[in-house]
């Protein structure tokens, strides 16, 4: 199980004056096994999230490929991308990633649902339990803390059982205690067999990581 | 939690933590619903409710003799053909000239039956009461100015036979003795022509088979000077005379300054036929009667004195005759065409259809018809771009979560499904609150308008309904293609 990139690039049109186009991403090739934690760090803007962006099958390349068992997830047609997304990835993203209009239970159900699974109740549980936000279930989402929501981020993206995560700053709201907590939470659900890539500025990140990436100004360079 | 029930679950919760939103989305639904439902209703309703209006303004079906006559018979057979419920009324009605002797003016009288002219004409607005008791009489108000008609005053009226009958008999008789004749012949005021009625004599004959008395009615000549005819220093100088031979001025002289009316009483006499059973009623009668009502209607009825059948066949002598029945029929124009039919080619009477009321019946429900078909198309159309606007606003503002939506695994089917699935639960609301609210509103149309209450046609609901749910469907169509356009990169970006 490997989901491998090659020769990513990514570009946005930029009215910068001097030339037309900001290359976020330059042809960056990665492979993302199961059983691995990946952790990616860099500057702010250094075209980290963009990088995750692509591999986690939400922003197709300016040129390169994201392969799949074999087959370029680019060229999927939009059921088959997202019944990908749905199955095999889950993501944590950035900032307030709640859906507001349902309870904290129902937002970490809810990828399994749209991925047409039985929603994973038990393991919803012990997630919520271990990352302290079990109490909040039935709480709605615009009524907790940033470190509450980040928190039901993880347990939504693990709870879901997917074969890929992808967190871009997972650990960004919380406390010390809280962000151990959460690494040690993704290094586990590595062991178990899941590839995840974590994108992160923490440097306690490193001690938790298989695979240490760096990036700068859109170059990739192993660490 | 099934996928299904995730799905009913995603729509419910985001239309009831939007309240506002949706409440506006909900409300231009229903509002829209409710002048479709309304509006229709009260369409449908309409061509019943203008019918009975349009009854109101008098009757949409005459009969008439289709030979000489029209008897009451006959016309209860023609009446036959049309189903009882659709006869809402039937105003039977014979006409004969009536006098006012002493005013030398002559009225159209009609005998009817009130209680059925209370139906085919309930326009008619009276003064006073209908007729009720015998000798009672409703006067037009054109009558009534004309010849200073009161309320409860008196109205004599006196009837002259047609002439034509009696020039028919021309048989030979024997003058005998205790036989009555009578006779008639033109006079003055028929002479120069004032009035169609003759001078009528009645006299008998005595033993000597010479006149043995002599009554003269010379109520149509001018009073005060053809009328002296009548008195009896002229009538006792033609005693003794014999009736077969008389002249004027060699047997009995003119009364002065009244010769053509001597005249007529001389002509009278010489053409005088013996009194039978059938002649007998072809006599002037004279009834008085008391004014019960005065009618005003703006229209050529107020020239009518009104009395009972049974009135008219008193001062007539003739019961059973008709002129004219008025229908009141409570059916549709196709119906009517039909019944018209039936009756004529029946024989017993012929039937016309009062065009002007039921064509302009016709012509009212079709411009009502473009009318509602407007309105409710210009009401839709403003449904449409006020819940697009909401739709659009709303997925303006839930941008962030579509992205959001997406990036955990949601395809652009899940999510068109999503919008459309909450826009066909609007309008199905509002449908059937539409539905509800537009019969109110029907009802009190229907009320305010036509000052009766509404039908509720239960396949309007659906209607409605499913109206609703293709507004609401087509009016996303818009916002549904901005929400799969999301995308779901933004998420990531922390926007």
């Amino acid at each position: 199980m490997e989901l491998v990139a090659c020769g990513l690039d990514r570009r946005f049109r930029r009215n910068t004056g001097d030339g037309n186009f900001f290359e976020a991403v330059h042809r960056v090739d990665l492979t993302l096994r199961g059983g691995e934690m990946t952790v990616l760090t860099g500057r702010s803007g250094s075209g980290k999230t963009t990088l995750m962006t692509m591999l986690a099958g939400l922003l197709p390349p300016s040129d390169g490929t994201v392969t799949l068992d074999g087959k370029d997830i680019y060229s999927l047609p939009d059921t088959e991308l997202s019944r990908l997304r749905a199955r095999r990835f889950a993501v944590i993203p950035q900032g307030n990633a709640a859906l507001s209009s349902m309870t904290v239970m129902e937002n970490i159900l809810f990828p399994a649902a749209l991925a047409g699974l039985d929603p994973p109740v038990r393991q919803a549980g012990t997630l919520m339990e271990r990352l302290g936000i079990l109490r909040l279930k039935e709480v709605w989402p615009g009524e907790l803390s940033g470190g509450e929501l980040r928190r039901m981020s993880v347990a939504r993206a693990l709870a879901a059982g997917t074969d890929f995560v992808f967190a871009d700053e997972p650990t960004a709201d919380l406390d010390d205690e809280n962000t151990i907590l959460t690494l040690e939470i993704l290094k586990e659900a590595a062991r178990t067999g899941k590839a995840v890539f974590v994108v992160t500025h923490e440097r306690e990140a490193a001690d938790y990581a298989d695979v240490l990436l760096r990036m700068d100004a859109g170059k990739l360079i192993t660490i | 939690m099934s996928k299904r029930r995730m799905f009913l679950r995603m729509i419910t919760a985001s239309l009831l933590r939007r309240r506002s939103r949706m409440l506006i989305a909900l409300l231009s639904i229903g509002i829209g619903a409710t002048i479709l439902a309304g509006l229709v209703t009260v369409y449908v309703d309409v061509p019943r409710q203008m019918a009975a209006q349009f009854r109101s303004y008098g009757a949409n079906m005459l009969l008439v003799p289709s030979g000489s006559a029209l008897t009451r018979e006959e016309a209860d057979a023609a009446m036959a053909l049309i189903p009882d419920e659709e006869r809402v009324g039937a105003a039977p009605y014979r006409y004969v000239y009536l006098n006012m002797v002493r005013r030398q003016q002559s009225f159209a009288a009609a005998g009817t039956d009130f209680e059925q002219v209370k139906r085919t004409s309930p326009y008619f607005k009276v003064t006073g009461r209908y007729p009720e008791g015998p000798r009672e009489v409703l006067v037009g108000k054109g009558v009534a100015d004309t010849v200073g008609a009161r309320l409860n005053g008196v109205m004599e009226l006196t009837w002259f036979p047609p002439s034509e009958p009696q020039e028919d008999r021309e048989e030979d008789f024997d003058i005998l003795p205790g036989m009555t004749l009578t006779g008639r012949a033109q006079g003055y005021g028929s002479r120069e022509g004032f009035n169609d009625n003759p001078v009528y004599v009645t006299f008998t004959i005595g033993e000597d088979g010479m006149i043995a008395s002599l009554s003269v009615d010379t109520s149509s000549e001018t009073a005060g000077v053809g009328t002296r005819c009548s008195e009896e220093d002229f009538t006792a100088l033609f005693i003794g005379k014999d009736p077969k031979d008389l002249v004027l001025g060699r047997d009995v002289d003119a009364v002065s300054g009244a010769t053509v009316t001597s005249e007529a009483v001389v002509r009278a006499i010489m053409d005088a036929k013996p009194v039978t059973e059938e002649s007998a009623v072809l006599v002037p009668r004279t009834i008085n009667y008391t004014v019960v009502g005065i009618l005003e209607t703006g229209g050529e009825e107020e020239g009518y004195i009104y009395m009972s059948l049974a009135d008219m066949g008193a001062i007539t002598g003739e019961s059973d005759r008709l002129d004219l029945v008025e229908l009141s029929v409570s059916a549709t124009q196709d119906n009517l065409e039909r019944y018209a039919e039936e009756i004529t080619s029946s024989g017993h009477a012929t039937a016309r259809l009062v065009k002007r009321v039921t064509k302009s019946e016709t012509a009212v429900l079709g411009k009502l018809q473009a009318l509602v078909f407007l309105v409710t198309l210009v009401v839709l159309v403003l449904t449409m771009v006020s819940v697009s606007t909401t739709m659009m606003a709303v997925v303006t503002e839930r941008r962030r979560e579509i992205g959001l939506r997406k990036a955990l695994g949601a395809s652009d089917g899940a999510i068109r499904g999503e919008f459309l699935g909450e826009g066909l639960f609007l309008g199905a609301l509002g449908g059937l609150l539409g539905a509800a609210l537009g019969f109110v509103f029907a009802q009190v149309v229907s009320v305010n308008v036509f000052g009766s209450d509404i039908r509720f046609n239960f396949w309007l609901l659906p209607i409605t309904v499913i109206v609703s749910m293709a507004v609401a469907a087509l009016s996303c169509l818009l916002p549904v293609r901005r929400a799969v356009a999301v995308d779901p990169a933004l998420v990531l970006k922390g926007e």
